[in-house]
């Protein structure tokens, strides 16, 4: 037996100790070999528009210290308590010469406009062998819906929609699992529904490939139904369940999670909503990532040229449109660094919190610890519209550093150097070299992304 | 002022001629186009185009002949699906919620119903699934099955589920259903039923129905030759001018060949614009080009309460294209041009002109000078602009891209530092701010082709009200507007503006080039679809409504380039 079958049978044997369902333990032992350390690693990416306001972002003090509050209102204070697990990557420019908002595309592909990359979450999630989940607090505005503008995430060549409702979401993360607090009004599917889906789901994918058939030699026909038939292989596989079964230990039942809860009835679409679907995302996440249904993870925080307002229930109050109002103004920023902290706060309420606890699947060591959150933007500083690392200017203070905001939280499941620090590249070093260290954290080796060859940041490691 | 033309347009307009003589012979696009193609996704999750979609600066490029569409499938819109499932069930779904799928992509055209964008990703076929089972449990209810399949109730077997698929799967499936088609579906019923009961085969039998890319996707792929058949007719016809599957009534026409002629296609055409579905898939149109639902949910600090301003805003909007397009058959010249709006009790207070009570919208002359047609309206004015200004930059781009179908690049990467020493750093006016910004290095040569129609519209603050100065200080609205190819628009305030635009051929034929781009659902990347009949529209002889009903007669709605 290789050390690596041992290494699972061991930790699938584990969780079944901790009482967990053997469709999860199973799942858990797949998340003990991704990691070359052995550790069960999870990644979350999450993507917020617009930049950030340098001078209140910055962790580089003066003395060139690392220090969460060293510029203005220092965005990232809310992980001070944390400290010690965050790594701010400083000096990343966009790679292949993506810039500006439209620079979105490249955030995740590293590739310009998207070229015809997949984006990095889809690229691991192949490696490991699980599936990448794809989630959104995008309220979107009537007239314009799902473009171009909102364009992240690309899987097998197509730009993926998120899923906005917290509550399709957690039935896609938590398949197969009882409800937290079982209702007697809704009782568990049959297996024969199950069997039932899947039949239909079979009938239908035998009509599109005839359909397929009629059109071939159309090549646009026949990519859509090629389109088709993956999605329903998808919708069958998740009928089917890779979880299956109520799960047990920390996830004996779907983790109560009354963020999400609170979004059943209301329309995740609408602008005033906003703040309770990003608390329900990330706390989705969060459990998803604990219990280990879901191993690589993005979050869609609204997207380029979002006018959303901040003045939403539940935020930060601030009367202004993210884009224009805030992004926009010149200096001095403070509601700009206000809005884009009150997101950090977000993520350490519902996301760091939660993950901060003994890991189910590696009783040594915090969830947090075996995690990589990573957090990026598609440009530099909001004003400029810059997605370069370097000098730039600032109307009304004149000339600052800024980069591409590159922040990653967590462990890495013991692939990351201990400590928080800033981790200084060379100006404009290519973020798609971060894309890569990521990639390598979670246990997958890339050597190109998007049309260019990668690196990895090898100061992040131990 | 008048507009001004320079030696570069006539090289362009000759280079744009041999262009139209390309599409003219070949049925290809004019050279020079850009298009939306991203390559050829294969992949599972998501919706991009594949294929070609065409771009603004397409469309509004003219031809010496039409030209057609690739052969091609086009998903149902969220709209088209939803009213498919109620006219065929309608009993059944007579309080149903909708569908679950979610918003439909965006076209670079900014439409939502672009063949080569409307994909199944993972998600959308989720949601389909959903709808599908929501609604099949719905039609199997015992209150419905006894109205739709009262075989159920007794012998409840094969032939009962037979009857079942012939009474509603041609309706769904837009043509006669095959013997191979119905044996499967059945055999599935029965295999369901073995293992439950014979209500459950039925709901799991119609899951498949409704989700079968039979019923998602509309044929338009036409023999070898490249003709469609009397049922892909039927649809073309069901879908783009009543919005809905074709009626038991137009499949039969399809059965018998009743469609072969352009007059009876005309006829169908001009029936189904007519029925409220029909009318609502043209409303769409313009709510789509116009984006005039934009303003909805915007937040204005001038005005606490602006929601239900808005909402009548919308509803003086739709009330004019109304009135525009479909009471008075009248062309792009009275949607610019008209002296008259609608106002209900609302506007009329906030606009400070007109008189109406309640909720009803009176016609109402505008006051002289105070703007005239669809960009005079606060839908427009305020849904361009922010909450406590106005953005001549927004109403400038919506003027460039929808009126002149030019398209809008992206801002260039870098955006160069603003170096404040070169503007004084405070203004009087919003104009006066954008313009000492934009005047500076690199930013003008793209601002300079759009922000003076923004400029020109001034007089209306950010809540979409006329204003006579801003802040006490006096509004300049002269403006130009110089386009890249050499065209130039120079323009003495709003009046000028709108009677110049209303006059220009370009602004026609966008228009007329959108819409016909819109019918034929993006046309499978091909524009110059309909000549003779965007001919017709610029030359006065027909209006908005009678050019929509008179594409049922240009070639590709009939055929296909094979």
């Amino acid at each position: 037996m290789s050390s690596l079958h041992r290494l699972q049978r061991r930790t699938f044997l584990a969780a079944l100790g901790l009482g967990i369902a053997a469709p999860l333990a199973l799942k858990m032992s797949k998340l003990a070999i991704a990691q070359p350390s052995g550790r069960p690693a999870r990644l979350f990416m999450m993507f917020i528009p617009h930049g950030l306001p340098w001078e209140h972002f910055d962790v580089k003090t003066s003395g060139g210290g690392f220090d969460l509050k060293a510029n203005g209102l220092g965005v990232l204070a809310p992980l001070e308590p944390w400290k010690q697990h965050v790594h701010f990557v400083r000096g990343v420019g966009m790679a292949d010469g993506a810039s500006n908002h439209g620079a979105i595309r490249a955030c995740l592909t590293g590739a310009n406009d998207g070229g015809n990359a997949d984006s990095i979450d889809y690229v691991i999630a192949k490696g490991l062998g699980v599936k990448a989940h794809v989630l959104g607090a995008i309220p979107y505005r009537k007239t314009e819906g799902f473009g171009v503008d909102s364009h992240l995430v690309r899987h097998g060549g197509a730009w993926v929609r998120a899923l906005e409702n917290p509550i399709d979401a957690a039935d896609e993360l938590f398949e197969g699992s009882a409800p937290s607090t079982p209702s007697p009004e809704t009782p568990s599917a049959s297996t024969n529904e199950a069997e039932f889906q899947n039949e239909a789901i079979s009938l239908t994918e035998r009509q599109v490939e005839r359909l397929r058939k009629q059109v071939n030699g159309l090549t646009a026909e026949e990519t859509k139904l090629k389109v088709h038939l993956e999605a329903l292989a998808n919708l069958k596989t998740g009928n089917t369940g890779s979880g299956g079964g109520p799960i047990r230990t920390s996830c004996t039942a779907r983790p109560a999670m009354p963020a999400v809860d609170a979004t059943a009835g209301i329309d995740p679409l609408d602008e005033a909503q906003f703040g309770k679907i990003l608390d329900a995302q990330l706390e989705l996440a969060a459990n998803a990532m604990v219990c280990g249904t879901g191993q690589v993870i993005t979050l869609q925080t609204l997207w380029v040229n979002s006018n959303t307002r901040f003045d939403f229930p539940g935020g930060p109050n601030i009367p202004k449109e993210h884009h224009i109002g805030l992004s926009h103004s010149g200096a001095p920023r403070p509601d700009y660094g206000r809005a884009q902290q009150w997101i950090i706060e977000r993520v350490v309420e519902k996301m760091v919190k939660v993950l901060d606890q003994p890991d189910p699947a590696d009783a040594g060591h915090t969830v947090l610890e075996n995690s990589v959150i990573y957090i990026t933007s598609e440009v530099s500083d909001g004003q400029d519209h810059n997605s370069k690392g370097g000098m730039g200017w600032l109307v009304g203070s004149g000339e600052m550093y800024q980069a591409l905001p590159q922040v990653i939280i967590g462990g890495g499941a013991g692939a990351f150097k201990p400590g928080g620090r800033i981790v200084q590249v060379q100006d404009n070093r290519q973020h798609s070299d971060v894309l890569a260290s990521l990639a390598k954290a979670m246990g997958v080796s890339v050597s190109s992304i998007g049309p260019n060859s990668v690196s990895v940041v090898e100061e992040l490691f131990a | 002022m008048r507009r001004a033309t320079y030696l570069l347009t006539s090289v362009l307009a000759l280079s744009s001629l041999l262009a139209a003589c390309d599409a003219a012979t070949g049925g290809s696009i004019p050279r020079g186009r850009k298009t939306g193609d991203t390559g050829n996704p294969t992949g599972p999750n998501g919706e991009t185009p594949v294929g070609q979609t065409v771009t603004p600066d397409d469309v509004k490029a003219r031809c010496e002949e039409s030209t057609l569409s690739p052969p091609g499938l086009r998903r149902l819109t969220r709209a088209e699906y939803a009213n498919t499932l109620r006219d065929t069930f309608p009993a059944a779904l007579n309080s149903w919620g909708g569908t679950k799928l979610g918003p439909d992509p965006l076209s670079p055209l900014k439409f939502t119903n672009d063949g080569n964008v409307l994909l199944v990703g993972t998600q959308t076929a989720k949601e389909i699934f959903k709808t599908a089972k929501e609604v099949a449990e719905l039609v199997v209810t015992p209150a419905s099955l006894g109205e739709v399949l009262p075989c159920a109730t007794g012998a409840a077997d094969r032939a009962c589920a037979e009857t079942f698929v012939n009474a509603f799967v041609p309706r769904l499936y837009r043509r006669p259903i095959t013997d191979e088609e119905r044996n499967e579906l059945v055999d599935y019923q029965r295999s369901v039923a073995d293992r439950s009961d014979f209500v459950t085969g039925l709901k799991w039998m119609l899951v498949t129905i409704l989700q079968s890319p039979q019923v998602l996707y509309r044929s338009e792929l036409g023999n070898q030759n490249g003709e469609l058949d009397q049922f892909e007719i039927a649809t073309e016809l069901a879908y783009t001018y009543g919005g809905t599957t074709p009626s038991l009534d137009l499949l039969r026409k399809a059965e018998q060949g009743e469609l072969a002629s352009t007059d009876a296609i005309i006829n169908e055409a001009r029936a189904l614009q007519a029925t409220p579905l029909g009318t609502e898939a043209l409303r769409n149109f313009f709510k789509e080009w116009a984006l005039y639902e934009r303003v909805l949910g915007t937040k204005k600090d001038k005005a606490a309460e602006f929601g239900p301003i808005a909402e009548s805003m919308v509803q003086e909007t739709k009330r004019f294209i109304e009135e525009v397009v479909f009471n008075t058959n009248g062309n792009v010249k009275e949607l610019l041009n008209a002296n008259y709006t609608f106002v209900d009790a609302n506007l009329a207070t906030f606009y400070n002109f007109g008189t109406a009570s309640g909720t009803s919208l009176v016609k109402t002359e505008r006051p002289a000078n105070w703007g005239r047609g669809i960009l005079a309206q606060a839908s427009f004015l305020a849904g361009t602009s922010h909450p406590n200004h106005t953005s001549p930059i927004f109403r400038g781009l919506m003027v460039f891209s929808r009126l002149l179908c030019r398209n809008i690049e992206p801002p260039p990467g870098n955006i160069p530092t603003i170096d404040m020493a070169d503007s004084k750093g405070s203004y009087n006016t919003t104009r006066e701010k954008y313009e000492s910004l934009h005047l500076q290095k690199s930013c003008q040569s793209c601002h300079s082709e759009f922000d003076g129609f923004g400029y020109a519209l001034e007089h209306f603050d950010e809540t979409g009200r006329y204003r006579e100065n801003e802040n006490g200080y006096p509004l300049d609205t002269a403006a130009t507007a110089a386009l890249s190819d050499g065209t130039s628009f120079e323009f003495d305030g709003f009046e000028d503006m709108v009677a110049q635009l209303s006059e220009d051929e370009t602004v026609t034929n966008c228009v007329s080039g959108l819409l016909a781009a819109y019918a034929f659902g993006g046309g499978g990347g091909k524009a110059c679809l309909a000549e003779q009949q965007r001919a017709a529209l610029a030359n006065g002889e027909i209006g908005l409504r009678e050019y929509f009903i008179k594409l049922a007669e240009a070639p590709t709605f009939t055929r296909r380039q094979r």
